[in-house]
């Protein structure tokens, strides 16, 4: 006798049965909008390679509604990125200190002293 | 409301009975069990371990194959080549382990396409385990020490592949 095993096929909306799911959608739909901004970075330089013109006409369009939108629109995915990120840091990169864990706060709590740190030197090299 | 329904990713045999072949298969290819340094003489004695090298892996020996893992993974759906949850957390349990020697025999298969690199840390195998083995962390982890070996088989004075 022949063995016929049926394989059932992943539904369209898989990730629409579970939160777990839905969640874990939206955070790589995260991912869209990091690209999004990395593009405009990449965009800027070669407008600024292209003179003073084309780069103030750059920096016009940044400063406009649409461009202000689009920013905030980033940075608030950016910032939810990171966040979910470092909330998984301690499972991804455990410490051990002299053979004792780490306690997973210290590890997150580094992570947004390290992110505070780099905004802060940001800051200081745009001169504000 | 309580759905009773075979295990999800798996083909199914009849009923409830799923076929759980392809999981055994993958199981073998990550070589779960102690490679030893073959270079120590049986003179020499037992392999001793300190209750600190024992703590490193203890929780990824606590796998029952219950397979809940593969069921929860979208991953394993979506790709039946993935190696999964639990086959990876076991290979991650004995690169751990103080007495093997295996890390460079597992990385074929562990450290491929199929392997970790298939894992997009949704995390839910972790969630549904019943033992708390955690395969996710014992997953990413692998990431960040295969990624090592990478770099340091391609960079350091001497490597060679």
């Amino acid at each position: 006798m022949s063995r016929r095993p049926y394989m059932r096929k992943l539904k369209r909306g898989w990730w629409l049965g579970q939160r777990r799911y839905v969640v874990y959608m939206v955070r790589e739909l995260t991912s869209l909008f990091v690209g999004v901004y990395c593009a405009l970075l990449v965009v800027g330089l070669v407008r600024l390679a292209q003179g003073p013109a084309a780069w103030d006409a750059f920096l016009a369009a940044l400063a406009s509604p649409p461009g202000i939108l689009l920013q905030l629109l980033c940075l608030a995915f950016a910032a939810y990125h990171s966040i979910t990120w470092f909330a998984v840091t301690p499972k991804a990169m455990p410490l051990a200190l002299r053979g004792e864990p780490v306690p997973a706060k210290a590890i997150v709590g580094m992570h947004y002293g390290a992110w505070a740190l780099v905004s802060l030197i940001v800051l200081i090299a745009a001169g504000l | 409301v309580i759905c009773i329904e075979p295990l999800d990713h798996f083909p199914i045999e009849r009923d409830l009975v799923i076929v759980m072949d392809s999981f055994m298969e993958k199981l073998a290819s990550v070589k779960p069990y102690v490679i030893a340094n073959e270079s120590k003489p049986l003179s020499e004695g037992e392999n001793l371990q300190t209750p600190l090298q024992l703590m490193a892996f203890k929780q990824y020996t606590l796998c029952i194959n219950c397979l809940l893992c593969y069921a929860a993974c979208p991953q394993c759906g979506l790709n039946e080549d993935f190696v999964g949850p639990a086959a990876l957390a076991l290979a991650h349990r004995y690169n751990l382990d103080s007495r093997d020697n295996g890390n460079d025999q597992r990385g074929d298969v562990v450290a491929s396409n199929e392997g970790i690199w298939e894992c997009t840390f949704v995390g839910a195998c972790s969630e549904v385990c019943p033992k708390q083995v955690d395969p996710a962390a014992a997953i990413q982890q692998t990431k960040i020490s295969a990624s090592l070996d990478w770099f340091k088989a391609r960079l350091l004075p001497g490597a060679h592949r």
